[in-house]
């Protein structure tokens, strides 16, 4: 018995001590390699509902609605063109070195004392033979004067006064005196400074003669013993150093200008084929020329053209009036009531063809200006500048939207890169889209790689993924129910091999209104879009 | 009709009663089948009436009881099959999924006993012992697996909603200071209760995770979630970014503010010759977990959260896909989980046992005993049906054949050996977990060595004692 039992303990323990090696052998966790499975995943990825805000919001600069709630896009190029008063007027550094020769009295006794008058002119130097100036208020500007005789008595002192320079205060004309004291017979020289910015300078002008300023200057001398060394002289160097106008008067002259600018219609951008069709009375082109200059101008639109491609394959010329008829502009202008003023003129461009431009779907169009400043060359005409008057051009583009649209092909690329595919063994993409809008579009997207080569074409063919909504009749044209269209993509396991080598995709969509009918947009239209993906994973 | 046969019928209604329930996971601190070795010490855990063989025994600390149990909803073969190649596994997943039921766990059960002692005066008999109890539970419901396996898109989530109310973790450490006593009622009935102490070392109870996902059928296949979740634990370990040196360093000894109080009660009736009876009810109780309490609730609960998708803008924007799309604010907000720190209770899982032996002869003893877990609302049933043998005075070898885990090939094996004073002690309720492990959905074995003193007395001695007490009440 006691054998047995201990045989029974000794193969006890064996089990005992063998059971874990056998148990570890059994499960083999290490073993397990992957799953023999997929697993089907349902998510959604996008719900958005558009309006036309969000799906013009690149593309347009101001969307306005009209009180139906008409969709307008408005283009603008505010300040189009700008003319500042310094580019039109300035008055030019002076430099005037202006001599005068007299005599002294012989007859005067030692001891008194004796004047002797001289006069001198200044001639203002324009940058154009034709400008003349009235009168001009500095709001800055340096006056150097200088003096240089060769005057041999005693006690001698020269008045100055310059009745073209008043005082823009006191209304007194400037006037001084320079104290000369002889050196033995050589050159004297003084000098004195004026700011100009407190001085009026009004302008001496004759038919003949114009743009000058006097300068009355009285010798003072005592007589002595010895007789005048006459003839004596006065040198005087005027120079008249950065002078900047706040007001001027006079006649500014015959001038033109250039201007040109360029505005760019974004909506248009991304447009391959096909066009929009306005409706007549849907484009207005607004011309708005406000003017502060007191002085006739004349605005010769020379060029304006409408482009289209990147490569401005292709271009119409823009009239404003007319065909044939000349895009002249006279501008208003403020009189002298009505100084300080800008004086608007408004472009009325009823006979533009600006609907015919639109049909090749510009993404910009070209302007070019010839200005004319006193286009008809009177100088009887009483000119004036502020140094704040500026000719400012203001054009926008409104585009009601109401037409038709052909076969509107857009094109875009977007930059696209997934990582970790491996796992996904079949991607199906489910949308619907319910379309509160008029219009159809018809999408393809193109993966591509970083050569632009097609690694794999989302659809096949241009399908409709998007349906107009149905159009009810005039004058509203108003979507009276929207469509709904559902649509499935299945990307198999060599689909998605594609796609992971695709670095960019191009989107080609073509909008179309069906059959060409007209169609409004209107600020309460929707675009419902929900996308879901259904992912077959293997993990 | 005699006594005897009205019984014999009574314990056979029993065993077809026991039989005809469906069995599904219980948990367990000692195997079943010591329900039937009273001369055991520890056996007085699954029934406070028992008495042990002897007038006094003691275990030592470390080579005292330890059991060790794991259960599974799957066996390791059910989870994996071969590839045809024959050189590796795969997960089978149609093959777990017929394993899983509505409701699924994992466990692991740990009772240590670090030191137990009894000795028995007259007809009482008195137990102490103090042991570690550690077990662990994570429910999941066979909708978390399937979603895992077969995603939402799969016929069983489109267009339905999921829900995963019965997922969460549960853990729980605790010593248990027992008081056990048992006195003898008459000729054949003894009764017995067992009083605990517990003190929390730590705790994980999710007492609510109450989440369904909703996947809408119609493009764009919304989502729709909502959490109703209450989490409570009570723990030094701070977070979970090291969470295995934390409980590497617990100190497992040291105790905590963490008050609990548990009884057990048992009833035994031995008809003397061929029948016994027993009944017990074991783990009452309650821990109040104070120390280091985090709970944490729902911000927003059962609030749905919906998901249809993302904004175009977010989509695209400055003409390229965006590399990453961001919802997690929106998520996490509205999943939030708010923290307090209130203290909270956690209460044990009671069992009920039922069971017999029948003593065929004097060496061999059939027994069978339903036992019932209350654990979680759920009532979980299992059944142990055991064959012993007594090879002289020193060895007992048992076997038994449990439905445990809705697995009704549960053989046991049990040996106790008794060399002098020196008993030890070692079973299995699921013997094939052993031999062919990669098939077996449960593991355990116990293991225990005791010291043991006196011969146990026999009925006829405490009917000598009887009579010596009733005549001295007479006196």
């Amino acid at each position: 018995m006691k054998k047995q039992t201990l045989n029974f303990v000794l193969s006890l323990l064996l089990i005992i001590f063998l059971l874990p090696s056998c148990i570890e052998k059994e499960l083999d966790f290490d073993g397990i390699k992957s799953q023999n499975w997929n697993s089907e995943w349902a998510l959604p990825l996008v719900n958005s509902s558009l309006g036309i805000t969000d799906l013009l919001n690149d593309s347009v600069e101001q969307i306005s609605e009209d009180e139906n709630g008409l969709i307008s896009l408005v283009y603008e190029s505010q300040n189009l063109v700008s003319l500042d008063a310094s580019e039109i007027a300035e008055i030019p550094d002076q430099f005037t070195e202006i001599s005068e020769n007299f005599d002294l009295p012989d007859n005067i006794p030692a001891g008194l004392e004796g004047t002797v008058p001289v006069q001198f002119k200044i001639d203002f130097k324009m940058d154009e033979e034709d400008i003349r100036l009235d009168s001009v208020i500095l709001k800055s500007g340096t006056y150097d004067f200088l003096l240089r005789t060769n005057l041999d008595k005693d006690i001698t002192g020269i008045d100055f006064e310059i009745p073209n320079m008043v005082h823009l205060e006191n209304g007194e004309t400037l006037s001084f005196t320079l104290d000369v004291d002889p050196q033995g017979g050589s050159e004297i020289s003084k000098d004195t400074l004026f700011n100009l910015d407190v001085y009026k300078i009004i302008f001496e002008n004759t038919f003949a003669d114009t743009n000058k300023i006097y300068i009355n200057a009285l010798v003072h001398f005592v007589a002595d013993d010895n007789p005048p060394n006459n003839p004596y002289y006065i040198i005087l160097e005027n120079n008249f150093q950065n002078m900047d106008f706040l007001k001027y008067f006079g006649y500014a002259g015959y001038r033109t200008i250039n201007f040109s600018d360029t505005i760019k219609l974004n909506i248009f951008d991304v447009n391959q084929e096909g066009n929009f069709e306005f409706a007549d009375g849907s484009v207005n082109l607004n011309l708005n020329v406000s003017n502060s200059f007191g002085m006739p101008v004349l605005l010769d639109v020379s060029k304006f053209t409408a482009y289209h491609g990147e490569n401005d394959q292709d271009s119409l010329e823009i009239y404003l009036f007319g065909e044939g008829v000349p895009a002249e502009i006279e501008l208003n202008y403020p009189n002298l009531q009505q100084i300080g003023e800008s004086v608007l003129t408004t472009v009325e461009a009823d006979n533009s063809n600006m609907n015919e431009a639109l049909g090749i779907a510009p993404n910009k169009l070209f302007i070019g200006i010839d200005g004319y400043l006193n286009p008809d060359q009177n100088p009887d005409i009483y000119n004036f500048i502020l140094d704040s008057s500026r000719i400012r051009i203001d054009m926008d583009v409104e585009l009601r939207l109401f037409g038709a649209v052909n076969s509107f092909v857009i094109a875009d690329t977007v930059d696209f890169e997934l990582e970790s595919l491996d796992e996904i063994e079949q991607l199906t993409l489910v949308t619907l889209i319910e379309n509160g809008f008029p219009i159809n579009a018809d999408v393809q997207l193109y993966f591509v790689d970083s050569l632009f080569q097609v690694t794999h074409e989302l659809l096949t063919g241009n399908e409709r993924l998007i349906v107009a909504g149905q159009v009810g009749g005039a004058p509203d044209y108003r979507v009276n129910q929207s469509a709904d269209k559902l649509t499935e993509i299945v990307f198999a396991a060599e689909d998605i091999e594609r796609i992971s080598d695709a670095r960019k995709i191009l989107i080609n969509a073509t909008l179309s209104t069906g059959d060409g009918e007209l169609v409004k947009i209107y600020s309460d239209y929707e675009l419902k879009v929900k996308l879901g993906a259904r992912i077959g994973l293997k993990l | 009709m005699n006594i005897y046969k009205i019984r014999e019928r009574f314990f056979c209604l029993l065993l077809l009663l026991i039989f005809m329930i469906s069995v599904t996971g219980v948990k367990a601190q000692v195997t079943r089948a010591l329900y039937f070795q009273e001369k055991v010490p520890s056996s007085s855990v699954l029934n406070p009436a028992y008495h042990p063989d002897c007038n006094f025994y003691i275990n030592l600390p470390l080579i005292s009881t330890l059991y060790i149990g794991f259960e599974s909803p799957f066996s390791f073969n059910q989870l994996t099959s071969p590839y045809d190649s024959g050189d590796s596994l795969f997960i089978d997943r149609e093959a777990v999924m017929d394993e899983l039921k509505d409701r699924n766990y994992f466990s692991f059960e740990l009772y240590n006993e670090v030191g137990r002692a009894g000795f028995r005066t007259g007809r009482h008999f008195f137990h102490l012992s103090i042991a570690k109890v550690f077990s662990t539970k994570f429910s999941f419901d066979k909708d978390i697996v399937a979603l895992f396996f077969y995603g939402n898109a799969n016929e069983r989530f489109f267009g339905k909603e999921a829900n995963f109310s019965q997922t969460g973790l549960n853990m729980t450490s605790y010593h248990e200071f027992a008081l056990g006593y048992s006195t003898r009622i008459g000729e054949k009935i003894t009764v017995g209760t067992r009083l605990k102490y517990l003190n929390g070392a730590f705790n994980v109870w999710t007492e609510k995770a109450d989440v369904s996902l909703y996947t809408d059928a119609n493009p764009n296949y919304t989502l729709t979630a909502a959490s109703d979740i209450v989490l409570h634990t009570s723990s030094t370990i701070s977070d979970f970014d090291n969470l295995i040196d934390q409980i590497e360093g617990y100190k497992w000894f040291d105790l905590s503010e963490n008050h609990g109080y548990g009884f057990d009660l048992g009833l035994e009736f031995d008809q003397g010759e061929k029948y016994k009876l027993m009944a017990s009810v074991t783990d009452f109780g309650w821990i109040t977990w104070k120390e280091n309490v985090k709970n944490f609730v729902s911000a927003n609960p059962g609030e749905d959260y919906e998901f249809s998708g993302f904004d175009l803008d977010d989509f695209i924007s400055d003409g390229s896909f965006s590399d990453s799309l961001d919802f997690t604010d929106t998520l996490t907000t509205h999943f939030k989980l708010l923290e307090n720190h209130d203290p909270y209770t956690s209460h044990l899982n009671p069992k009920l046992y039922l069971g017999g032996i029948w003593r065929i002869t004097k060496s061999n003893e059939l027994g069978l005993m339903l036992r019932t877990d209350f654990a979680e609302e759920r009532i979980q049933p299992s059944l142990t049906l055991n064959y012993s043998h007594h090879f002289g005075k020193i060895i007992t070898a048992y076997g038994s054949y449990s439905l445990i885990n809705r697995n009704a090939t549960d053989l046991g094996l049990g040996i106790i050996m008794k060399f002098g004073s020196f008993q030890i002690y070692g079973a299995t309720d699921i013997f094939m977990g052993f031999v062919e492990p990669a098939q077996t959905r449960n593991y355990n074995f116990q293991l225990g060595i005791n010291f043991i003193f006196g011969k146990g007395k026999t009925n006829d001695t405490f009917e000598g004692i009887e009579k010596q007490e009733s005549n001295t009440s007479e006196e």
